[in-house]
């Protein structure tokens, strides 16, 4: 976990660093996203037939609280929640695993580069959770590290009155999975992709000028 | 600069995506044979029926020894296919352990070499067709320990050994491992199951079972 965060802050602060911090006039905003979000496989076996773990299709929820940098460019903090049903399938069917939340913190970095259409890149950590009960029967029966993530997203946004916006978000993230029960019975890294897509509302102190 | 940030940002992204191994199943031991006879019907709890319910006698640390037979099984699984819960009430469980005669001596329990002072027995029930053409148990899965005369913490590593190889009896391992050093083997010796035991395990929870536990 200290060797996650470590990189995270190294992450955080080359983000910063690289951002150019100009005419910031005490602008802030605030946002709620709330959409739904698609993961790749987890975990990829074999105990008699073939069979994958991954996470249903998960309710989302996001917050995040941003500056502007510059005319076209945005900082911001945000955090994820996304809730699901770990499900085992194969041939035969499925079946559900285990509930799990996967945590996501993000600095993200905003490009508008289009009028009402903006770029993002982001980097942080995610975190897996697995429900209490039954946990022990799982791959997520240790504590599962925090692990780095990256990500890109696109976003079409639109005004909203004189201090709110409403946009669409489409993202993209990427992180390495592991748990130590996985790497007990000889599992490696696996690399897993998720797209969140989902709406938000933003509120900003300052006029919405676009 | 833009474009130097954006390349920097798919070189970390590629970065992560090479380093990343596609990791499939690892060899896992080969199985033992978990029927009495490779021509017995299969039993395992079914995943729609748990948590498995266990109820212990409260005598001594018994029902401690339960518990840690039955998260010491949990823990030999990555997806959830069994795990069990301790109950108040008998007439609740699915697995019943009980040890007739005197409590055991209150020991903790050590690293010391297995000393065979205690026994134990899963008396797995009979079955047969529940009407609607499906085999099912006609009562509860009833595991007796007993123990003998010895060291204190010898009785108390024995019964902790012994009441988790029955356990792995309750779950479905109606047979015995060849191989000394493993937990369903006996004399029972291991203090918990092996990667052989647990290949064994994964592998009956992995094939649909053929006789239903019992229904309260």
């Amino acid at each position: 976990m200290a060797d996650g965060l470590r990189r995270l802050a190294i992450a955080l602060g080359a983000a910063i660093a690289a951002a150019p911090v100009t005419a910031v006039h005490a602008q802030v905003f605030a946002e709620f996203g709330a959409g739904a979000t698609w993961s790749s496989i987890l975990v990829r076996d074999t105990i008699v037939d073939g069979f994958t773990a991954q996470p249903a299709i998960a309710p989302t929820l996001g917050l995040a609280i941003g500056t502007p940098v510059g005319s076209k460019y945005e900082v911001a903090i945000g955090i994820s929640w996304a809730h699901s049903d770990l499900v085992q399938k194969q041939a035969e069917g499925s079946r559900d695993i285990i509930p799990l939340t996967v945590w996501t913190g993000t600095l993200d970095l905003r490009w508008q580069f289009m009028p009402w259409v903006s770029a993002q890149a982001s980097v942080g950590a995610v975190k897996y959770s697995a429900a209490e009960e039954g946990r022990e029967a799982t791959m997520f029966r240790s504590d599962q590290p925090l692990e780095p993530t990256v990500g890109l997203g696109v976003r079409v946004d639109h005004p909203l009155g004189q201090h709110f916006l409403v946009a669409l978000d489409l993202e993209w993230g990427f992180h390495r999975f592991r748990t130590q029960a996985l790497d007990e019975v000889g599992f490696g890294y696996r690399g897993v992709n998720r797209v969140f897509l989902g709406a938000t509302l933003r509120w900003s102190n300052a006029e919405t000028t676009r | 600069m833009l474009k130097r940030r954006a390349r920097a940002f798919a070189f970390a992204v590629a970065l992560g995506l090479a380093g990343c191994q596609s990791v499939e199943s690892p060899n896992r031991p080969e199985p033992y044979e978990f029927r009495a006879s490779p021509t017995d019907p299969i039993f395992h709890f079914p995943s729609s029926q748990l948590p498995v319910r266990f109820w212990a006698e409260p005598k001594g640390a018994l029902p401690e020894y339960v518990e840690l037979g039955m998260e010491m099984w949990a823990a030999q699984f990555l997806y959830g296919e069994f795990w069990g819960v301790l109950v108040d009430d008998s007439l609740q469980a699915d697995i019943i352990v009980r040890m007739p005669g005197p409590p055991p001596p209150d020991a903790p329990l050590t690293d010391d070499p297995p000393q065979q002072t205690c026994d134990g027995v899963a008396h797995i029930p009979d079955y047969g067709d529940d009407g609607s053409g499906q085999l099912r148990f006609e009562a509860r899965i009833d595991i007796e320990m007993g123990w003998f005369s010895g060291e204190p913490s010898d009785v108390a590593n024995c019964l902790a050994r012994v009441t988790a190889h029955e356990i792995g009896h309750a779950m479905g391992i109606f047979n015995h491992s060849s191989v000394p050093s493993d937990l369903m083997a006996i004399p029972v010796t291991a203090r918990q199951p092996t990667a052989r035991d647990a290949s064994t395990i994964q592998t009956l929870y992995h094939i649909p079972t053929d006789i239903l536990p019992f229904e309260q």
